[in-house]
């Protein structure tokens, strides 16, 4: 079983929201809201495999 | 894969998610999201088994296979879009939810639909006789 998914997603979220507030601090905006979208991006990356991976099994196990 | 380890997965993906939602609440439902993938992978790897076992008890009630194939295919159907509205709902979008559900009993009926026609043929067979 695969925590370590959780652990890396959570990890990102708090790195993310860190730096999203210290730029946004230092009036950089535009780097915060891109900060914010790679941060998103490289999740969903993560997560599209793992969701792909449950649709497979459900279509092999009920034989969809 | 114990029920332990289920627990303590799920407690984990909970809390947080519960520390992200001030911060960051996107990432918060992404980490829902993975944890219950996480929780459900493994539920269905443990539960092929059972699926063939259901099987073989309907092949010895002589329950034709389509029959029993169509039933499976609604249950493969009914948790995919449980899956994908109960994801939709948390990030709240309930409307979506909604519809995703909606195209799933659209699709078990369509699934269930030459079991239904033949239980009507039955019953015409049996009208015709009496």
């Amino acid at each position: 079983m695969e925590v370590d998914l959780i652990f890396r997603i959570a990890a990102i979220g708090i790195i993310v929201s860190v730096l999203n507030q210290v730029l946004i601090r230092s009036g950089r905006e535009e780097q915060a809201m891109m900060t914010t979208l790679a941060g998103l991006i490289v999740v969903l990356t993560m997560i599209v495999s793992e969701i792909s991976a449950l649709f497979e099994t459900v279509k092999t196990v009920f034989h969809l | 894969m114990t029920a332990l380890a289920v627990c303590a997965a799920a407690l984990v993906a909970a809390v947080l998610a519960l520390s992200l939602r001030g911060a960051s609440p996107v990432f918060a439902v992404l980490v829902s999201f993975a944890g219950g993938l996480l929780l459900l992978l493994p539920a269905l790897g443990a539960a092929a088994p059972l699926v063939s076992a259901v099987e073989d008890l309907a092949a010895q009630a002589a329950l034709r296979g389509e029959h029993a194939a169509a039933l499976f295919k609604a249950l493969g159907i009914a948790l995919c879009t449980q899956f994908t509205s109960d994801a939709c709902r948390q990030a709240g979008e309930e409307g979506i939810a909604k519809k995703a559900e909606l195209c799933g009993r659209v699709l078990i009926v369509t699934a269930g639909l030459p079991v239904f026609e033949e239980v009507l043929r039955l019953a015409q067979a049996v009208f015709d006789i009496l």
